[in-house]
């Protein structure tokens, strides 16, 4: 019999199992009702490769190499002269004593050191950190068990001891101009230090500490109104945790979903198109428009979702609760199509939707 | 060894063992060069001849050549993209590809920048290890290329492009390890005061105590201060008080507590007074860390090594032995 380990990897086509980061860890919580994102993700599906194969090919998560250099060059900014700028910042802002101004990089040191050596070295560090003989952790090396396989995470950015918390510390290259930022890049950072703050609450459990110790407040650092100083911000991620850890826990339980498809079906990339697309709708989805932007599969489940109200978002499908298709909503909506009782309350909507449409136009 | 640079309007081949140089054309038209009119002086362009043209471009393409025609390529793709989408009345797309175009057309003034020779009424004479020393001898403590540049500028004559730096500590590490001792000094690396490794990216003196070359965990900070400190000092010195070490100044000001009361004006004696009042907190822990490293590091590391820092491998592998 066929453990989950051995059926995940058959999902995938065999071979290694994409590895996570924490863009894309943060985006398994955007469609948390989409078990084919979500038993894709636990699989480790290669998700661009299987939306290429079947003609949908995406560009999610490449970043420009303007907006790359843009933000090395913001973050070398604020670490410089041990991150005189950011000690500053957080002196000014949010009240860190004088005395804590130690700086520790656990960047990696480049040839010969492996990857859970570097983990291993972030971990002492953060561990022996007593209040007062750490401040700053540069570039710390985390991890998450993403469904048994660990993904390992480096916060572009510091961990610090703030009095008796940690926080995370996100640095980001968007402007915050008079106090106020791009709400849609403010909230994809604050999911992805999310990540940072449950794979850093899981480094000191496993050391034998208080996952406590971490603040739920993580510091966004940004420019500020285009000049060339930095501005800090603290910001809540209570919620996005909540959701990152319920999707996580879901894809612990991936067995339950398994279930779901039939046993034959795989999403190996290398199958023929026509096969592979078969294979996907086997799995359902749950379109919505803001897919485009948080999954690689997106164009692929948009042209399968055509003609459905789900394509035009969730709150149309809401409002038009039961009514499914595109077609169907028009032919209630021009009363060619007597609603049944349950559709009685759409019906109405759209009939009113249609009056004011052709008054509108009339005039 | 044959070089040779592509450019859109033609090649530029060197052939370094024949010492010849031939420049091939494809046309000579300066209205549809690729480079645009900024990378001259302000003001209009005056319309150069044509063979003073190449001789700016034959001095321009050189390292930096293919980025600057992958940056080329960039704008003039955005400026279709632009009248694309102007003729589409896409507002959105069209303010996000301004956006884009001005960042590409700064990098590719920065690539130029770097290609171009500095003016020589501002270059220095001295070779470069000789600034670099002279601008750490300013500091008196470890510092990043970027400072040691900043310093250079403000103090001696003329600017110094921080990417040429990069090799410099290689270059010593190598003169050292053939010939030790052959020369007064050596540029050196910094050590990290747990594993006594090279501290990335940060530029030392060979003659300067260990101690104060071993970076400990609050080692940053107080270099910080210390260096505002001698900046300041040298900002009192009789003339040296030019636009850059003003500058310089401001930069260290804006990150101490009480450095500064007026954004505008800063004041040297108040940098001072602010940086050893912060100095004052962290010096001890300071000291007591890296005067115990650098004890270890002598016991346990040869010459070079003490000098430009032991390999990540081995002092795992030394302290694997001890155990
Ligand atoms: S794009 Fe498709 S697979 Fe991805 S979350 Fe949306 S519906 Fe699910």
């Amino acid at each position: 019999m066929e453990n989950t380990e051995q059926r995940l990897s058959r999902l995938r086509g065999g071979g290694d199992p994409e590895a996570h980061n924490a863009r894309t860890i943060a985006a398994m919580t955007r469609n948390p009702g989409c078990v084919r994102r979500a038993i894709m993700d636990a699989a480790g599906v290669d998700k661009p490769a299987v939306a290429a194969a079947v003609g949908h090919p995406t560009s999610i998560g490449r970043l420009s190499d303007f907006a790359v250099s843009r933000g090395i060059s913001f973050e070398t900014r604020v670490k410089s002269e041990g991150c005189a700028e950011l000690l500053r910042l957080l002196r000014e802002q949010l009240g860190l004593p004088v005395p804590q101004a130690h700086y520790e990089d656990l960047g990696s040191t480049g040839k010969g050191e492996t990857v859970s050596g570097r983990y291993l070295r972030s971990k002492a560090m953060l561990d022996t950190a007593e209040q007062g003989t750490g401040t700053l952790f540069d570039h710390p090396l985390l991890r998450l068990s993403i469904s048994g396989v660990w993904a390992y995470l480096e916060p572009d950015l510091v961990a610090f001891q703030l009095g008796e918390k940690f926080y995370v510390i996100e640095i980001k290259s968007f402007p915050v101009i008079d106090g106020v930022a791009d709400a849609s890049k403010v909230a994809a950072s604050v999911t992805q230090s999310a990540v940072y703050v449950l794979a850093l609450q899981s480094l000191l459990s496993e050391a034998g500490r208080d996952p406590g110790l971490v603040s739920h407040e993580v510091i966004l650092v940004c420019p500020k109104d285009f000049s060339n100083q930095a501005t800090a911000t603290l910001v809540d991620v209570r919620k996005p945790l909540a959701a990152l850890r319920r999707q996580l826990s879901r894809m612990d339980n991936i067995a339950a979903l398994l279930h779901l498809l039939p046993a034959n079906v795989t999403f190996d990339p290398e199958l023929p198109a026509m096969e592979l697309a078969q294979a996907l709708t086997q799995a359902s989805a749950r379109y919505s428009p803001e897919c485009l932007a948080a999954c690689e599969m997106g164009s692929f489940c948009r042209a399968e979702a055509k003609g459905s109200t789900a394509i035009l978002g969730r709150t149309v499908r809401e409002d038009l609760g039961g009514v499914d298709a595109v077609s169907t909503a028009l032919e209630l909506a021009t009363g060619r199509l007597q609603p049944t009782k349950d559709l009685l309350q759409a019906a109405h909507v759209l009939r009113l939707a249609q009056r004011m449409r052709t008054e509108a136009l009339a005039r | 060894m044959q070089l040779r640079a592509a450019t859109p309007s033609g090649t530029m081949d060197l052939d370094l063992r024949r010492g010849s140089f031939t420049v091939t054309l494809n046309a000579i038209c300066w209205k549809c060069s690729p480079l645009p009119a900024s990378g001259f002086s302000s003001g209009e362009p005056a319309k150069p001849k044509t063979g003073e043209y190449w001789k700016r471009v034959g001095v321009w393409y050189g390292a930096g050549v293919s980025s600057m025609d992958d940056l080329e390529r960039t704008i003039s793709g955005l400026r279709k993209q632009i009248r694309q989408s102007v003729a589409s009345n896409d507002h959105a797309t069209l303010a996000e590809l301004r956006v884009k175009l001005r960042q590409a057309e700064k990098q590719w003034d920065e690539a130029l920048d770097e290609l171009a020779p500095a003016a020589p009424a501002t270059m220095s004479l001295l070779p470069l290890r000789e600034q670099v020393h002279q601008a750490l001898t300013v500091l008196t403590v470890a510092a990043a290329p970027k400072l040691i540049a900043a310093v250079h500028e403000a103090f001696f004559a003329g600017a110094m492009a921080g990417g040429q730096l990069t090799h410099l500590r290689r270059d010593e590490e190598r003169s050292f390890r053939s010939a030790p001792h052959a020369r007064p000094y050596y540029l050196c690396s910094a050590v990290t005061a747990d594993r006594l490794t090279p501290v990335r990216g940060l530029l030392a003196v060979s003659t300067w105590p260990l101690e104060r070359r071993v970076i400990g965990s609050l080692s940053p900070r107080v270099d910080f201060l210390t260096a505002a400190i001698r900046v300041a000092e040298h900002v009192l010195r009789p003339g040296a008080a030019g636009p850059h070490a003003l500058q310089l100044l401001r930069r260290f000001a804006a990150s101490i507590p009480g450095a500064w009361a007026d954004a505008d004006e800063v004041s040297p004696d108040m940098v001072m007074r602010a940086a050893r009042a912060e100095l004052d907190v962290h010096d001890h822990s300071d000291r007591v860390q890296r005067r115990a490293a650098a004890a270890r590091a002598s016991k346990q590391l040869d010459e070079s090594q003490q000098l430009f820092g032991a390999a990540p491998l081995g002092v795992a592998r030394q302290a694997g032995e001890r155990r």
